[in-house]
């Protein structure tokens, strides 16, 4: 049987962008509506984007600084999609907790937007932050195991904000948050014996059934189910150890 | 122990320096010594692992079970309530959690699948958060406005058809039957799941005592 986690199925028939973390890049003009799946070569993450042409997210964000939702609501209905997928819910690693989040996003941009100022990388880098600020405050109101420490995001926002202006575009930031999110698992599961990991990465990860993982490993279905059962248990120990550290730490 | 070749390496050592006296153990050791330095081999597993339980307290993950070549029924140390734990995240990963520490661990699973595959966000949640957002009244809240409306209307209705026909109704008096919108913060969008026994509980609390103040005024006691 196929591995059921409640998640929906990735979006089809759409066309992928590869992308990659560099220096920034100067945006140039874009179909209105690209798409992403990370579904990609090992080493690439590709994202999925809604994007804006500059001049119209120009002059959306120059109405609704002045107070017009509607154009509020087209910036947020192209890039919010993108802030739950690569920033909040692998950070949050809930989806209640990550739609929380892009609610409370949302809330905070409807009040603050008359602060915002036009740069030339776009609205994206902006509402990045303010959605990383808001993961950042649930992760600390809500101890629980993440592969995402606040420090993390601490950090994360650090560089964004040293960033400024010179933030690369959305598709750009997506992609490094999403590789980003990536390290984060595969960091996790190099702390637990290679088998366990394995075992995960076939059955959790990949979502391949029982059957195949089983035989991958050369075991019983039923052996995997215990070794799926004891690589899960060792992985909650070594998250809850470096949570439990980091808290020790911030205490000290 | 010394090997055969290890035996002859003495033994032309010896040879060749006149002078030693060494005794075999001694030189063995010596030469152990050595091998040890020049070719170090591995550390036996099992000792390794004695080691590290009695170094870390016994603090440790069980060891990874290698059930190549060993028949089937004796693969796997677990026993029987591991076995039951085991097949409790098998159904968990099924979608049928039933045990803490079944939902535990698929939550665990969940975030390593969300920070791995992050799944995009489903169109009528978003728009539901956008609707909150803006002060629009999303698809979703239609719907629960809708729902809850038909209710107070059903309230009203139950009051307005207990009063005595008999009886001539001091209609202006009646509160009329209205939205429940006023009950809430519109400012405040409702939460994804959750908090709908105390929805519930405030809306029949206001109609009970909307029905109650009817009443006395069909009555005449108001």
């Amino acid at each position: 049987m196929a591995l059921s986690l409640g998640l929906p199925s990735p979006l089809e028939g759409l066309r992928a962008l590869t992308v990659a973390w560099s220096a920034p890049t100067p945006r140039r003009a874009r179909p209105t509506r690209s798409v992403v799946s990370s579904q990609g070569a090992p080493g690439i993450v590709r994202a999925v984007v809604s994007r804006l042409e500059p001049e119209l997210e120009r002059e959306l964000c120059v109405r609704a600084k002045a107070g017009d939702r509607v154009a509020l609501g087209r910036l947020l209905r192209a890039y919010g999609p993108l802030l739950y997928r690569a920033v909040l819910l692998p950070r949050l690693g809930s989806e209640s907790r990550a739609q929380d989040a892009l609610s409370e996003t949302y809330t905070r941009v409807v009040e603050r937007f008359s602060q915002y100022e036009w740069q030339d990388c776009g609205v994206y880098p902006w509402l990045r932050v303010v959605a990383m600020r808001i993961a950042l405050d649930q992760l600390r109101s809500r101890r629980r195991e993440t592969l995402f420490e606040p420090d993390d995001i601490a950090e994360e926002l650090e560089h964004a904000e040293r960033l400024g202006p010179a933030a690369p575009d959305a598709e750009v930031l997506a992609a490094h948050d999403l590789e980003a999110a990536r390290r984060k698992v595969q960091r996790a599961l190099a702390a637990i014996n290679p088998r366990y990991a394995l075992a995960i990465r076939l059955r959790v990860l990949e979502e391949r059934p029982r059957e195949e993982a089983a035989r991958e490993l050369d075991v019983s279905v039923s052996t995997f189910d215990v070794v799926l059962h004891r690589a899960m248990t060792a992985l909650k120990k070594v998250l809850s150890k470096e949570a439990a550290a980091e808290l020790e730490e911030v205490r000290s | 122990m010394s090997k055969p070749h290890d035996d002859d390496a003495l033994r032309g050592l010896r040879e060749s320096e006149p002078g030693t006296e060494l005794e075999p153990a001694e030189l063995a050791a010596g030469f152990e010594a050595l091998r040890a330095a020049y070719a170090p081999g591995e550390i036996d597993p099992e000792l390794h692992e004695a080691l590290l339980s009695r170094a870390l307290g016994g603090e440790l993950e069980a060891p990874a079970i290698d059930e190549r070549g060993v028949p089937e029924e004796l693969q796997s140390s677990a026993d029987r309530a591991e076995r039951e734990r085991a097949e409790a995240l098998r159904a968990a990963l099924d979608g049928a959690p039933s045990t803490p520490e079944a939902r535990a661990l698929l939550a665990l699973a969940r975030v390593l699948r969300y920070a791995h595959e992050p799944p995009p966000l489903v169109e009528i949640h978003h728009e539901a958060l956008l609707g909150a957002a803006l002060g629009r009244r999303s698809k979703l809240r239609r719907i629960t406005t809708g729902v809850v409306g038909a209710l107070a209307a059903a309230a009203a209705a139950v009051g307005l058809l207990s009063v005595d026909p008999q009886r001539e109704a001091p209609r202006a008096d009646l509160v009329p039957a209205r939205s429940t919108l006023e009950l809430f913060d519109p400012a405040e969008p409702f939460p994804r799941s959750g908090e709908e026994t105390s929805r519930i509980d405030r809306i029949a609390g206001a109609r009970a005592s909307d029905l109650r103040k009817n009443r006395y005024a069909t009555w005449g006691v108001r």
